[in-house]
């Protein structure tokens, strides 16, 4: 976070004030109307690990069956895009709904680059799981040091 | 609102609380509360909870006394050394407490692709019937 240093002589602070005062009502306001149509967490949510030879990510997708997700990688990235769909079951009333419907696209730079023709990937129980293998080039070798 | 509406709203009751009992108190995992949609027609309730990464025997649903309890343990595979994680395994738990009167025996739970859909038929003495008038010939 940034620290505001108060000057008394600046007269544009009052307008930084002002804007500050501003975003900080639009945030609170988008926390009352606007979790329905501005998520304003990340999703899916992954997770992202390295096995030395291969990366793998997870992605939380629950709902989401494979043909529900588009998948693309190039060397050094992933994406991931699709769309869940709110389904409200017609005849009912509504108590609550907090799984919402949402169209989502998201990147994942790679540490490392990957061998784009050997990923891997498959939905098990709303997790979306990628194998990434490593570029041969790009997986660590142990080096043995000699002595003398 | 009508005090009507609201004697039929369908109480959360605090997870963490309940998560923090006797049982659990041993437990480093964090307890985490999964996003549930809740419908209701004449005939019962419909309940959907999002519990990705969960194996169909780790769930657990109770309807015991006018609440219902959803607990789930999600693993997950720990391979390699982790880059990013935004997620982890956790006891999912939700409780509610359904106003009106669910007919247990016929609860019916269902999971897919880490969505839990389960069905509360509520007990016959409360569903509304439908009398059907014979015509005397």
């Amino acid at each position: 976070m940034f620290s505001y240093i108060r000057d008394p002589y600046d007269p544009l602070q009052a307008f930084g004030l002002f804007r500050r005062r501003m975003d900080h009502l639009f945030r609170e306001l988008d926390d009352v109307v606007g979790t329905r149509t501005q998520p304003r967490e990340v999703w899916p949510r992954v997770n992202l690990a390295d096995t030395k030879d291969a990366f793998i990510l997870q992605a939380e997708i629950p709902g989401l069956g494979v043909e529900d997700i588009d998948l693309s990688v190039t060397a050094e990235s992933l994406t991931l895009r699709g769309e869940r769909k709110e389904k409200a079951p017609e005849g009912y009333s509504v108590h609550r709904q907090e799984r919402r419907g949402l169209r989502f696209s998201r990147s994942v730079a790679l540490p490392a680059r990957v061998d784009v023709e050997r990923v891997s990937a498959e939905v098990r129980n709303g997790l979306l799981v990628v194998t990434l293998p490593k570029h041969p080039e790009d997986r660590p070798r142990s080096i043995t040091i000699k002595t003398n | 609102m009508s005090e009507n509406s609201k004697s039929n709203q369908i109480e959360s009751i605090d997870a963490t609380e309940a998560a923090t009992s006797a049982a659990e108190s041993t437990s480093t995992r964090p307890s985490v509360a999964p996003p549930v949609d809740i419908y209701e027609n004449a005939e019962g309730y419909l309940v959907f909870a999002d519990l990705p990464g969960v194996e169909g025997d780790a769930i657990d649903v109770r309807y015991e006394e006018g609440e219902l309890s959803l607990s789930a343990r999600r693993d997950l595979a720990a391979e390699g050394d982790p880059v990013a994680a935004e997620f982890r395994a956790v006891d999912f738990r939700r409780v509610f407490k359904i106003p009106e009167d669910v007919d247990a025996a016929a609860i019916d739970a269902e999971f897919e692709n880490g969505v839990l859909q389960l069905r509360l038929p509520k007990a016959k003495a409360i569903q509304p019937r439908k009398i059907n008038v014979r015509a005397s010939a």
